[in-house]
């Protein structure tokens, strides 16, 4: 046996090796070709004995939590400065690095917003150790710190966006609604969809193509009031990550982003209160320990209350109309030591209008109400040192339901129409560190899903009763998934992954339907001196439920329905190549990606296809015609092609007394149909040339923070109409000649060949914060749209002046709105 | 207090602003002409109508849908023969007066399985043609079940009717089912049109119409076998409109198989039935 000092590693670290050629074929072992093969293959030195029983490595592991509420922090930097090595924490705040022994190693701990813990451990036998960070605010005036958090140039990842929940809370926001999702609407590659609307478009993707999980549930409609809020309460959050491309091959089932958002757990160390008071909306969340250090809950609260205080000046004979919409977080935790720890959340939200009437003897009311509900039970497992494992149950389910009752002496009418989706899903990840210079997932997801397209059922006294359900549809997803994060040099990241896909539809019909589909991930990143990186990365990716909806906005018609015999499963690749620099002095970190998506079978409402209600309710007091089929959902839908590409800059700041970021877009998103527009190529809806956007958030002293963003975006590709001209429906048997129904119809030329004027805005706020003791409370002044600019929110053509002359006239909805909001905590 | 603040921020946030923008926007308009022509080998009449496009902004024309050109040179021709139609009034059955280029076919055939072309041109320079060929077969009443029951309608049972055809296997085909009222008033109460679009060889149905029933009403039942543009340009003259009236609903371009030009040259055979 020799006994080598490697001189490039540290200089003093001893390297034990039976002889060299063991040292080569190590190496040449740990070579992932192929990622399964690379799971089987690489060699992983055992913790405590070599091949003769003496211990050669050793594991460094633990827990990074946050030391006041003790809450697990994930993506923490673990960081060995003399080995130029290191790791992140998961999405449980665990770490584990295995390293040859040693006397002395300094290892580094640092995230966003805490101060650096910097420890030295003798690293002699396996170690535990769990870590806690202080947030840099409780520190902040008293000492200088300098953080020193993970750099962009540092990691294999690209295409991905994370934002602190405290900027998110910092940011002015519409009405004073602090929003996850128009926070990241912010950022280069995505965009928004219509004035106020949460909706997301990423990299030309449309709003179904986000994976949207909270705690690993899937939240299916993500938006509150037809898409002006979203349901994400950032009270309740821990992080919020977006995904653009380059996917872990842990994500799959949509094709273009993925916006992880993970729940708190709640404060271990002591009762903890937040609320706030804003113009539409409370809020209120409680944490705090159930058993001190061992177990916490959360339970965090939003309801507007517009209602309420409209409620005594309504009178019931003259309607009585209320509306309002709400969400309830709720997590609770148990610890059962180092190696098992139970998580149990959930989520329900759900927006409704009512109205009720009553005149003499007739009584009337209905509802709308949609929302959705959550739930997820984690058991986190440490299996060794090196391997982490986390085990999902997970349910989730949105619904929609109209209903509408008329009642008088003479005369009952009963009204249901529902639709939505159910899922429930069992998760499985596993995270094995053998070696800093590899880190392994792989685990599988098995989902059960149940879409109800829509049901009718209409009970009415003096027409015919009807009854109508489109059978709801099962359907079985799942996904298997191993990738490999790799090491080979200090300046080359690899990242190699497989996802396999498979959904089944239709086994209780005779159509029924199994598609297979392997998804090749690829990652890679050089890192230069002084912080910079190039970045490459491929990801293919599939999706199997599809959002049918005409508008974009999110509103609570959208229907989920699976892929069918008929329709298929939407398909991409995508190609990414980046750079990404750090100035860790300036705390800047500058990326610029370009990218290149080919999307297959992305599905599109065929054209003149209204809403989805229109073919439900409309035809309520129809007979169901079985012959024709005519209200399936798939004849309403078409699928086809579209491409996008584009480049991204990107400047970030996340510490400092000011930060945030400044970022553009340059894309282009054609797409092509074979119905649609004549088969010819076309100008996505949100299509943008130029997308940019400024955010700065200044904390001008520990009592005022300012904040202001600015965006821009090109109008949206749009259809207005070119010409008009007379037009005759024909009716066999007018004798030769038949003249009904004339009436004018309008000529659009090619499909989206016009664009709407460009969008801008400027939004401002201020915090003004005033700090005791034991507590702290502020108040928060924003205004939306501060030069009032009239932005659209869609064309029409009106006829005036006497009805002598038709013009083409903007809508507009939100000008100037001021907004005022108290806030406290405890 | 409360009422004013409430008011007021409704105000702000609900109330839609309008800015007309029709300067903004250069809308590119080319006039063009239209056709309208529908042909069969059972009617007694070939009509073309001939009109033109206005822009969309700008002031009204108040003619447009009623406008028919007059000047137009306007001709048909089956491959051997070629005919002019003139211009011309006719009253309907239904006793409307309309106007259009007319030309009976006991003068020119029209024929099944035979394609016709049509030129229109104006004085003014504008000129479109089209093209239809005339379905081959037409419905044989075996292919046509009439099926009659009742609905309850504002608390009385009130009579329906559904129209079922059988496709017939292995060709493309188009279908429109119309039933006349012929007296006291001569109008057409239902039109559907069917298509065998995926469902090839099948059973097609009309939903459940309900007729109405006074004492000496008469209906009659018009089937038709068409061609693809007649089935096209009908049923998207409804989406059309409807889409333009919905911000929300996906424009719906009206067919049309004219080169140079817009509307539609089809053509259907049919055949009556009393009911």
């Amino acid at each position: 046996m020799q006994l080598f000092y490697n001189h490039k590693v540290g200089g003093s670290i001893p390297v034990l090796l039976a002889n060299q050629n063991r040292y080569v074929a190590n190496i040449l072992r740990q070579v992932p070709a192929f990622l399964v093969l690379s799971l089987l293959t690489v060699r992983v030195a055992p913790a405590q004995t070599s091949t003769h029983a003496i211990p050669v490595r050793a594991t460094l592991s633990g827990y990074v939590r946050e030391q006041s509420s003790g809450e697990l922090l994930p993506g923490v930097s673990v960081y060995l400065p003399g080995l130029k090595t290191g790791t992140t924490t998961n999405k449980y705040g665990f770490y584990s690095l295995t390293l040859l022994l040693s006397d002395s190693l300094t290892v580094q701990y640092s995230f966003v917003g805490y101060a650096t813990e910097t420890r030295r451990e003798s690293l002699t036998r396996n170690l535990q150790h769990n870590v806690d960070l202080t947030p840099e605010s409780q520190i902040l005036g008293e000492v200088v710190v300098k953080s020193r958090n993970r750099l962009a140039s540092e990691t294999v990842q690209m295409s991905s966006i994370s934002v602190p929940i405290q900027q998110i809370k910092e940011i002015p926001a519409f009405m004073g609604e602090k929003d996850v999702l128009k926070v990241l609407q912010l950022m280069p590659g995505v965009q928004k969809s219509s004035e106020g609307s949460g909706g997301l478009y990423v990299r030309g993707g449309g709003p179904d193509q986000n994976l949207l999980i909270l705690d690993d549930a899937t939240v299916y409609n993500a938006y509150h009031l037809f898409g002006f809020f979203s349901v994400f309460n950032g009270d309740a959050l821990k992080s919020v990550e977006l995904t653009k491309g380059g996917f872990s091959a842990r994500y799959g089932g949509r094709l273009s982003s993925v916006i992880d958002m993970q729940m708190k757990e709640g404060n271990r160390e002591k009762l903890h209160v937040e609320g706030g008071i804003g113009l539409i909306s409370t809020r209120l969340t409680v944490e705090g320990p159930l058993q001190k250090g061992r177990s916490s809950f959360l339970v965090s609260g939003r309801r507007t209350y517009v209602d309420l205080l409209t409620k005594p000046f309504l009178k019931k004979d003259k309607g009585l109309g209320a509306y309002y919409f709400y969400d309830l977080n709720a997590k609770v935790n148990y610890d059962f030591g180092q190696k098992d720890k139970l998580y149990l959340s959930g989520y329900t939200g759900h927006d409704k209008f009512n109205f009720q009437q009553k005149q003499g003897d007739n009584e009337s009311q209905g509802a709308i109400g949609w929302g959705n509900a959550t739930g997820t039970l984690r058991w986190n497992h440490l299996f060794n040192e090196r391997l982490f494992g986390n085990l999902s149950l997970i349910y989730s389910n949105y619904q929609f339901l109209t209903t509408s009752q008329e009642k008088n002496p003479e005369y009952t009418f009963d009204l249901n129409y529902s639709s939505g989706i159910r899922d429930w899903g069992l998760k499985a990840d596993f995270d094995f560190l053998p070696s800093p210079t590899h880190s392994i997932k792989f685990g599988t997801m098995l989902t059960l899903h149940r879409f109800t397209p829509s049901a009718v059922v209409l009970n009415d006294s003096q027409n015919n009763d009807f009854n109508r359900s489109v059978q709801p549809i099962d359907a079985l997803e799942t996904g298997l998934y191993a990738e490999d994060t790799w090491r080979p040099t200090t300046r080359l990241h690899l990242n190699a992954g497989i996802r396999v896909s498979v959904f089944a539809t239709g086994w209780r019909s005779t159509k029924g339907k199994a598609y297979i589909n392997p998804e090749p991930r690829l990652a890679a990143a050089y890192t230069f001196p002084n912080h910079l990186a190039l970045k490459a990365s491929y990801a293919r990716m599939n999706q199997f439920v599809h959002l049918l909806s005409n508008s974009g906005a999110g509103l609570p018609t959208d229907l989920w329905v699976p892929s069918t015999e008929n329709l298929k499963p939407q398909r991409s690749w995508q190609a990414a190549l980046g750079l990404a620099k750090d100035f860790p002095e300036q705390n800047l970190a500058v990326t610029l990606e370009g990218y290149y998506k080919q999307m297959h079978n992305i599905v599109a409402l065929r054209e003149g296809a209204g809403f989805l209600l229109d073919s439900g309710i409309g035809d309520a007091d129809k007979t169901a015609d079985r012959d024709n089929q005519r209200h399936t959902w798939e004849n309403n839908v078409t699928q086809g092609r579209g491409w996008s590409y584009g480049a991204e800059v990107l400047v970030q700041r996340k510490t400092g007394r000011l930060t945030g970021w400044v970022g553009y877009t340059l894309s282009w998103i054609p797409q092509q149909f074979a119905d649609l527009n004549g088969g010819r190529t076309f100008w996505a809806k949100y299509d943008r040339r130029h997308d940019a956007s400024v955010v700065a958030i200044y904390k001008a002293s520990p009592r005022v923070t300012l904040s202001a963003t600015w965006m821009y975006g090109t109008g949206n590709a749009l259809n207005l109409p070119r010409a008009i001209y007379p037009a005759t429906p024909n009716q066999a048997g007018g004798g030769g000649v038949a003249r009904y129904s004339s009436g004018t119809v309008y000529e659009y030329g090619e499909r989206n060949s016009f664009r709407a004027r460009a969008y801008h805005r400027l939004d401002l706020g201020i915090q003004l914060h005033a700090r005791k003791r034991r507590h702290e409370k502020w108040w928060e002044f924003s205004v939306y749209n501060t030069y009032g600019r009239k932005n659209p929110f869609f064309y029409d053509i009106k006829r005036v002046n006497g009805q002598t002359e038709n013009r083409l006239v903007q809508y507009s909805i939100f000008g100037f709105i001021p907004s005022l909001s108290y806030n406290f905590k405890f | 207090m409360l009422r004013f603040l409430l008011t007021a921020l409704s105000a702000l946030v609900l109330l839609a602003c309008d800015t007309d923008v029709t300067q903004n926007f250069a809308i590119p308009y080319t006039e063009q002409l239209v056709i309208e022509s529908f042909i069969s080998p059972q009617d007694t009449l070939i009509e073309v109508r001939v009109m033109k496009t206005a822009p969309s902004v700008g002031k009204v024309d108040r003619t447009v849908n009623t406008r028919i050109l007059t000047d137009a040179r306007v001709e048909l021709s089956n491959g051997t023969n070629t005919v002019r139609l003139p211009f011309g009034t006719y009253i309907t059955v239904g006793k409307h007066s309309v106007s259009g280029y007319f030309l009976k076919t006991s003068k020119f055939p029209i024929e099944s399985g035979q394609t016709y072309t049509l030129r229109v041109s104006v004085p003014s320079g504008l000129s479109a043609q089209a093209q239809c060929t005339v379905p081959v077969r037409n419905l044989t009443l075996n292919q046509v079940e009439v099926k009659r029951g009742t609905s309850l309608q504002e608390g009385k049972q009130l009579p329906t009717v559904q129209i079922r055809v059988k496709d017939a296997a292995g060709i493309t085909n188009r279908y429109s089912v119309v039933i006349h009222q012929t007296a006291p008033k001569r109008y057409p109460t239902v039109t559907e049109y069917l298509t065998d679009n995926n469902r090839n060889g099948d059973w097609l149905s009309t939903p459940e119409a309900n007729l109405p029933v006074k004492p000496g009403d008469r209906f009659e039942l018009f089937l038709a076998t068409t061609d693809v543009p007649y089935y096209e340009y009908n049923t998207t003259i409804k989406k059309n409109r409807d889409s333009h009236s919905n911000p929300f609903a996906e424009p719906q371009p009206l067919y049309s198989n004219v080169s140079g030009g817009l509307g539609v040259f089809a053509a259907y055979q049919w055949v009556r039935l009393p009911l």
